[in-house]
């Protein structure tokens, strides 16, 4: 039975989905409207915005570093192209224009890194400043509405394809390719190999300013995807979008499995993550926690969740620890089954 | 006869590379413009006030400098102060406890909340971002339930305004200042001269061999957040002074601006590096770009931006300078 359990706790992200299982089994219990397909739709299609973004950290943590800059990208990417939208563009410009936005960032963020060595953190806290600063320019000369007649626009996060709304249809394949790249095509182990050891990655002949460079440009670009497709769901872009986006973002990423010092990274469980904290925090309000304790709440849920995250690790691991020691008492001639590497405490 | 010029030119240079080196040159620099285009930036008056409002975020970032050495990271830094804050203010205003009991217990609060952190790190083995994110969110929560939403207000009298540094005591220098000097001096002192500072940075550096070594790293961590939790603490009273309100939003992301001077200064979030002096120019350097918002009468809607490509100006200078100081030290070595 043991080894059952361990065995589906080993893939990767499964522990997360536990979690995410678990927390939608509460929420359900304590209020079964949760479980309504309304309701789901509701919390899978706001947790879109925040999952886009933490898929692109996951890739910038992977590689050993940090990008504080997504929530002013997001802003200001939503606002850009509400801009082109408002001054007469057709709704694709506008989706360009935001994308090429949130690219834009991602390279400058890239560059000063990598090529002037400055501090990720600090060149990310500056750019989100710069980004979130020009969001604000911007609506204050000009209200950010989205015109009227503009249905191809917010159709793009309102509207509905075969069943599925299309922020699902957009979002999963993003997911999907995301973990492939990481997984397993090149550019992935190098982002990884960068994560794990810059020196040795660049013994080993990777071009790590390149790789920097292109991670924070892919971030940069996802923050763009979230902010058109938030600016095209909310149809306005206050000044203030995406603040504070960060810090979820990257809080789905460690939740997800992401490790803060680099060299791994999982996209789904990045995505599993900000589905979970999305969750909570549409389950705090359907069953009609008491906005004071809202706070206290979700500082706790994180906790549980990483709690049940370590826990499973090591469950995982002392499982097959002790399988191992049984089959070389057996047969000593039979190797180790390792699934996973084993945890690094304390980052 | 000019060799010990041009000799102690470079070595000048090549100690400005150390830690927050370029951030005084840019200080030093960007004072003399903003001297010619508005001279009131230069008086003693404006820099008096300068000083006494970036003592706040200088203790909190000493403290941050501390926890980003021994490898961790403190997100909760706000809402400690803003709960050790809401204690003192309502010990002394709703239970009437006298001044020296109510700054004892804040201060006592501040370390246990600071050792609730470690002991979640190392004990439970939580990785120290999610962990103080989680406490973050946590402890500002409780905080919100307490006040019920609603400030704590009626607390303040003449004792609070000169804790707060709203009016200055012996030598021109007020409460803030003095308490911020003392921490700075005990900081640099424990760092340079302690084991306790070698082991941190041993620990922050590369725990497994640290431990190996025989470094007890879980103990060194729990410390270093103890530190950080208590230098949070003392903000948060002081705050309370020079507020006059406990809101229960007060001190929010504080520790975004506590983390930004630390590693201006040098730290970084890799852990193992990190300078007292560095966090305070640090804390001072992003005290004086408010100020210059202030005084150039910069619109509102244009300060986020201002601050980012100042951040980003600020750093910039900070590499040129070690760099071009690298190369003098090296000119100057074979030279």
């Amino acid at each position: 039975m043991r080894q059952i359990i361990a065995r589906l706790l080993a893939t990767e992200g499964s522990a997360i989905t536990v979690a995410l299982v678990a927390a939608v089994v509460i929420f359900t219990v304590l209020n079964p409207v949760f479980l309504e397909p309304s309701n789901l739709t509701n919390v899978v299609v706001q947790s879109m915005f925040i999952l886009l973004i933490a898929v692109g950290m996951t890739f910038v943590l992977a590689s050993g570093a940090i990008d504080l800059s997504v929530g002013g990208v997001l802003g200001v990417s939503g606002g850009i192209a509400t801009l082109v939208l408002l001054s007469g563009q057709s709704f694709v410009v506008a989706i360009v224009a935001g994308l090429a936005t949130g690219l834009a960032f991602g390279v400058l963020n890239g560059v000063l890194i990598a090529r002037l060595g400055l501090s990720d953190f600090i060149v990310t806290l500056g750019t989100m400043s710069v980004a979130a600063g020009l969001l604000e320019i911007i609506s204050f000369l000009q209200p950010l509405r989205a015109p009227e007649g503009s249905m191809l626009f917010t159709g793009l996060a309102r509207g509905w394809f075969a069943g599925i709304p299309i922020p699902l249809l957009i979002g999963v394949p993003i997911v999907l390719l995301m973990e492939v790249v990481l997984r397993r095509f090149e550019f992935g182990r190098r982002v990884r190999a960068v994560g794990m050891s810059p020196a040795a990655a660049r013994l080993a002949g990777i071009n790590v300013r390149r790789i920097r460079v292109t991670v924070f440009a892919v971030s940069g670009l996802l923050a763009g995807a979230a902010g058109v497709l938030l600016a095209a769901r909310l149809a306005s872009v206050p000044p203030q979008l995406g603040r504070g986006y960060e810090l979820q973002a990257i809080a789905a990423a460690v939740l997800g499995g992401t490790s803060l010092a680099g060299g791994k990274g999982s996209a789904i469980g990045s995505a599993v993550a900000a589905l979970l904290l999305g969750t909570i925090n549409t389950g705090l309000q359907v069953i009609g926690l008491d906005p004071t304790w809202y706070q206290v709440a979700v500082g706790a849920s994180i906790l549980v969740a990483v709690g049940f995250h370590l826990w499973s690790d090591r469950f995982v691991e002392e499982t097959e620890v002790e399988q191992n020691r049984k089959r070389r008492d057996s047969d000593p001639l039979a190797g180790d089954r390792r699934s996973r590497t084993p945890v690094k405490p304390g980052v | 006869m000019s060799g010990w010029i041009r000799k102690s030119g470079r070595a000048g240079v090549a100690a400005m590379g150390r830690s927050g080196g370029g951030i005084l040159v840019f200080l030093v620099i960007g004072a003399a413009i903003m001297g010619f285009v508005a001279p009131v930036f230069l008086t003693i008056g404006n820099w008096m006030n300068i000083f006494n409002q970036s003592v706040v975020l200088m203790l909190v970032a000493i403290g941050m400098t501390f926890a980003l050495m021994g490898g961790g990271i403190d997100l909760s830094v706000g809402s400690i102060a803003a709960l050790v804050g809401a204690t003192v203010a309502w010990l002394t205003g709703q239970a009437d406890a006298p001044m020296w009991l109510a700054l004892g217990a804040g201060a006592l609060v501040g370390a246990l909340l600071g050792a609730l952190n470690g002991l979640v790190i190392t004990r439970m083995k939580i990785p120290g971002f999610v962990t103080t994110l989680a406490t973050m969110a946590l402890l500002r929560g409780v905080l919100y339930v307490w006040t019920q939403g609603t400030p704590f207000v009626g607390y303040s009298n003449g004792a609070f305004w000169t804790l707060g540094g709203l009016s200055r005591i012996g030598w021109g220098l007020t409460v803030p200042e003095i308490v911020a000097a003392v921490v700075a001096v005990l900081g640099i002192l424990t760092l340079r001269y302690t084991r306790f500072g070698r082991h941190l940075r041993a620990v922050g550096d590369n725990a497994d061999v640290a431990r190996l070594s025989g470094v007890g790293v879980k103990r060194i961590k729990v410390v270093s957040f103890v530190i950080s939790g208590f230098t949070a603490g003392i903000v948060g009273i002081l705050l309370t002074g020079r507020l006059g309100t406990v809101q229960p939003n007060m001190a929010m992301g504080m520790e975004i601006d506590a983390l930004a001077a630390a590693i201006m200064g040098g730290a970084a979030l890799s852990g193992g590096r990190g300078s007292v002096v560095g966090a305070c120019l640090g804390a001072l350097t992003l005290t004086v770009i408010e100020n210059v918002i202030n005084i150039l009468d910069i619109p509102p809607v244009f300060e986020t931006l201002v601050v980012g490509v100042v951040i980003l100006t600020v750093i910039s200078v900070d590499r040129l300078v070690s760099v071009y100081s690298a190369r003098s030290r090296v000119a100057a070595a074979s030279g």
